[in-house]
């Protein structure tokens, strides 16, 4: 098994959902840099979709024919008050969008940056990935957050987000293997 | 708090209270086309895609334990959003066996991370 590296969305953008509350500055999510894309959460609900897409997965990360074994999302986040924000979802998405399980955690996030790594190795997430499909430039993810506090709107803060994959490679076939094929022509 | 809340209990004795736990102003107005009228009658039209499922949960967690399942049972219909009803399944330590499974069948295999961690210990119920 091989894996790529750590991969950063090209493209960040907030839509909606359900008419929730949007996300400011969404674009801070492409680098950890302690720029944050926010999310101001009213009291029990939850917000708008962050979009990141355009991971920048090429031929050369996945080759052509690989099985793909597994996917892991890094989010690197923080809630502006205690014991108050949580995902609400969390979904891989392709060009068809959504796919998969929601993997949103119950964990509330911390109030100092924390990364908090999704998936794993062998982890594909119910979501028949093919390499691509991760290739491709919809290639991504949407979350939501959700705001558990009864009393006070909080905001959702994330400074990046990062995806790798883990993948097997397809086996070799031998160029002569086809030499019957062709000569038949 | 007052009393146990009832579907005869008039609407016009919990609004002030329910200005008094800081119900969003949007929820205020909205309740109060309901004054005069009785909490069963309210209930029976928080279908209104104005009635916000978030005021369903703000109201499970706030004037949810001093009310009746009949009231309750209406509230937690409203929840559809799978981790904001696994919230309040965390959250509510007064919810009753038949309370529980209705809130369980709006998150049941909607939410491996969250469902494994709840298996886990990772996180836990209020109610013991």
């Amino acid at each position: 098994m091989a894996v790529t590296g750590w991969k950063t969305p090209g493209t960040c953008e907030s839509v909606d959902r359900d008419g929730k509350e949007a996300w400011a500055n969404p674009d801070y999510a492409k680098t950890s840099d302690n720029n944050n894309a926010v999310c101001g959460l009213p009291k029990t609900d939850y917000g708008d979709w962050l979009r990141l897409t355009n991971f920048g997965f090429a031929v050369g990360d996945i080759p052509s024919g690989s099985t793909i074994d597994g996917i892991e999302v890094k989010i690197e986040h923080r809630a502006g008050g205690a014991n108050s924000i949580k995902d609400s979802a969390l979904y891989l998405r392709k060009t068809s969008g959504q796919i998969g399980d929601n993997k949103a955690s119950a964990t509330y996030w911390g109030t100092s940056d924390a990364e908090v790594t999704y998936g794993s190795s062998t982890d594909k997430w119910n979501a028949s990935l093919v390499g691509t499909d991760i290739i491709s430039t919809d290639f991504g993810i949407d979350l939501s957050g959700y705001n558990a506090s009864t009393e006070d709107a909080v905001d959702a803060l994330i400074d990046c987000i990062s995806i790798r994959v883990y993948y097997t490679e397809g086996a070799f076939i031998p160029c002569q293997n086809y030499y019957p094929k062709i000569l038949a022509h | 708090m007052a009393d146990t809340f009832t579907r005869a209990t008039k609407v016009n004795t919990i609004l002030s209270q329910i200005q008094g736990l800081s119900a969003c102003p949007e929820a205020v107005i909205w309740h109060q086309k309901y004054a005069g009228k009785t909490l069963g009658e309210l209930v029976d039209n928080i279908s209104d895609p104005k009635f916000d499922q978030s005021w369903a949960a703000w109201a499970l967690q706030r004037i949810g334990r001093v009310s009746d399942t009949t009231i309750t049972k209406k509230y937690i219909d409203k929840i559809t959003d799978p981790m904001m009803a696994f919230s309040l399944y965390l959250e509510l330590s007064w919810l009753s066996d038949e309370e529980d499974k209705l809130l369980e069948a709006k998150f049941k295999g909607k939410l491996p991370t969250a469902e494994a961690e709840l298996a886990q210990g990772i996180v836990k119920r209020k109610k013991v």
